[in-house]
């Protein structure tokens, strides 16, 4: 008889092959979490960016069609029927169970782990070295919560060597090197963000936090579009699209033509004046806003402020809507002057980078 | 970029990931591998073959458009399409040759040089065929970087899944190596509570008849002594059964269960060293020359705030905050 319960054979002991040591440099990574985009610079030269969605094939069958256990960006959109499809950072923070919206804690976990796969599909983009230290910081929503800023750390930094949090419009502003007297407006899809930068980190109240951004002016245009052809079928994804493309404020603009199917034919329909009407449905909240973080700067600088709007994000690229904002705030302010940053889609993210950049070692060494 | 021909000339394909990078996928169209002739020795082009007039005739130069047509393959639009191709760039022969000669011609100025016509017509001859065979060149290490990354891919899955198996034979192992064979658990199985009970039934039919008793009783003392002897040595006789019974389940349970302990060592074994192999071709695949290991930082060192920066103060007062913000964060995580 064998009795072999009483051998402690040690059947974990293999021969390591360890993970290179990281002597060979350190990689700088800048990164905007958006709700709708994650964009990503870094100091090898790569920026990227790509559509904040992550899914996993819902069984067997679609994970052997699929040949991949997690899909990204606009391959996870396409594949939607196919996936369980999730976007992590919707509204600008990762969702958890609240009073208000309760979550069981599957669905906690689901979304925590796709945010995690999506910081860590955004990291790849950037190509690192398995040698070399990876330092990012990541810009989070203005009035970002403790609890939002706890997520979006925990979610990055299990690849990441150390993480930083700061505020997006705050990264903007930074990477322009504008640290005072500048109100920046990043108008993204979960949120819009204001800051007011007046040389010192900006408080609480220097900061607003917008929810009237790019996806509530889907949900607007989807209610006025439907308004207009009440017999046509057409999808979010649809309405976002003609969005992006088309999407102005101005007076005078090219007739916007669409198709859209109506009982099985696509049938063209004119939407000029529903994403004039939409896209202008933002504007008085942000004036107020702005209104708001002017009217209670020190009086001496006000006008300086008003004079120095920059816009930044994804929704500052609707076309004439500087110009028209400076029309609102003449009316409401007594004047005022907007500029558009050069590269709304990397503004964030190159802030973010810069600071990575400037920010002394012993820091990233404590938070290593 | 990718580099294909569809017979006109040759066209350049940007990839893109269709998530919006807008960066290329650097890549040639994988055509019929074929070896490059040595320049002079096949079809030429440009001058006529019969060199330059009034000289005896030179080596024939290399047919550069026969030459990179032999290395490329035509590919209809929809194959380009299947392949992540959007948009294609094309260049034909001519702009090749014009390329070229205004390479060789910008080097020449450079550095001072002039060339008669049939010096000049070698130098270009040259250098179109030095084009030719980087180009074939960097076909060939495409090629091998593609197939690298591929195995490279395919190995890092396996390595995943036997981490995952060696996880799951450990918790086996551990769950088996924690069941004890719990003598306090011992139970006779039916068939030999059968066997002892007929034992019994058999011994007390002897026993046990009332009448027999009685008839003892009434014998003596000695027999009633001799009744308990018996009923002594029943009892040790049944004792002896039960533990009998219960080594008998107790070694068969401790056998079952040090064979299924040594099972599971010996596949946990096997995994890894599996494993170790797997992780050691990854390592070998990794190394091997062309392989994507990734982009190198411009940066060796930590960089840091620039000390002839303007608004060196006022930046270093703002990360300093942001430092300390971030340090209250994940000291609450």
């Amino acid at each position: 008889m064998t009795i072999s319960s009483n051998r402690q054979t040690d059947v974990t002991a293999r021969p390591e092959i360890s993970d290179p040591k990281k002597t060979e440099g350190v990689l700088y990574v800048g990164i905007d979490l958006g709700t709708s985009r994650t964009s990503i610079a870094s100091s090898n030269g790569v920026r990227e960016t790509v559509w904040s969605y992550v899914g996993y094939p819902k069984d067997v069958v679609a994970r052997k069609l699929l040949k991949k256990d997690i899909l990204f960006g606009r391959e996870a959109l396409e594949k939607r029927l196919s996936v369980e499809l999730f976007r992590p950072f919707e509204k600008g923070f990762i969702k958890y169970s609240t009073a208000e919206t309760p979550l069981d804690k599957g669905e906690e976990e689901k979304h925590m782990k796709a945010a995690k796969d999506l910081v860590r599909h955004g990291v790849s983009l950037a190509h690192p070295r398995k040698d070399e230290l990876i330092y990012a910081v990541i810009g989070a929503p203005a009035r970002a919560s403790i609890r939002n800023k706890e997520q979006i750390i925990e979610a990055a930094k299990e690849h990441l060597d150390a993480v930083m949090i700061c505020s997006e419009p705050f990264a903007v502003a930074y990477g322009l090197d504008l640290l005072e007297d500048t109100l920046v407006i990043d108008i993204g899809a979960g949120t819009v963000d204001l800051c007011r930068m007046h040389g010192t980190m900006p408080a609480e109240e220097d900061q607003i936090t917008l929810t009237s951004a790019g996806d509530w002016l889907d949900q607007q245009l989807y209610n006025l579009f439907k308004k207009k052809a009440p017999n046509a079928d057409f999808t979010m994804h649809q309405v976002k699209e003609i969005k992006e493309k088309f999407s102005f404020v101005t007076d005078a603009a090219e007739p916007v033509r669409v198709e859209l199917i109506v009982n099985g034919k696509p049938t063209v329909f004119d939407i000029t004046e529903e994403i004039r009407q939409g896209c202008r449905m933002m504007i008085p909240p942000i004036v107020q806003a702005l209104h708001k973080l002017v009217a209670s700067f020190d009086p001496d600088f006000q006008k300086k402020l008003r004079d120095n709007v920059l816009l930044g994000g994804g929704g500052s690229q609707i076309v004439g809507l500087g110009r028209y904002l400076e029309e609102v705030m003449k009316q409401m302010l007594g004047g005022g002057r907007v500029r558009q940053v050069d590269e709304p889609l990397y503004a964030g993210c190159n802030g973010a980078l810069k600071m990575a950049h400037d920010m002394p070692e012993e820091y990233w060494k404590r938070l290593a | 970029m990718s580099i294909h021909t569809d017979g006109k000339g040759l066209g350049f394909g940007g990839g893109g990931n269709g998530n919006g990078s807008g960066r290329y996928r650097p890549g040639f169209v994988p055509g019929p591998g074929k070896s490059l002739p040595a320049p002079g020795s096949g079809p030429g082009f440009g001058p006529a073959a019969g060199g330059p007039p009034g000289g005896a005739p030179g080596p024939a130069e290399p047919d550069v458009k026969e030459l990179i047509r032999a290395k490329t393959q035509t590919m209809t639009l929809r194959s380009l399409e299947r392949q992540g191709f959007r948009k294609v760039k094309v260049l034909d022969m001519a702009t090749i040759h014009g390329i070229v000669t205004e390479t060789v011609d910008k080097a020449l100025k450079a550095r001072g040089e002039t060339l008669s016509a049939e010096e000049r017509r070698k130098v270009e001859a040259d250098a179109r065929a030095e084009v030719v065979r980087l180009l074939e060149q960097q076909k060939q290490l495409v090629a091998e970087k593609g197939e690298a990354v591929r195995m490279r891919g395919l190995l890092d899955q396996e390595v995943e899944r036997l981490r995952a198996e060696i996880a799951t034979q450990q918790k086996s192992l551990e769950d088996a190596r924690a069941r004890n064979v719990d003598d306090a658990t011992f139970s006779l199985s039916t068939e030999s509570f059968g066997k002892l009970e007929d034992k019994i039934r058999r011994l007390f039919s002897q026993l046990m008849d009332g009448e027999r008793r009685l008839a003892l009783a009434d014998a003596g003392p000695a027999a009633l002594k001799g009744l308990t002897t018996f009923e002594r040595e029943l009892a040790s006789v049944i004792d002896r059964i039960i533990a009998d019974e219960r080594d008998r389940y107790s070694s068969r349970e401790r056998e079952a269960k040090g064979k299924e302990i040594e099972l599971l060592e010996r596949r946990i074994e096997k995994l890894n060293k599996a494993l170790s192999d797997t992780e050691r071709a990854l390592c070998d695949v990794s190394a091997m020359k062309g392989i994507d290991g990734g982009l190198a930082s411009i940066y060796k060192s930590i960089q840091g705030l620039d000390m002839t920066d303007p608004k060196y103060g006022r930046k270093k007062e703002l990360l300093a905050e942001v430092f300390k913000q971030n340090l209250v964060l994940q000291n609450r995580a």
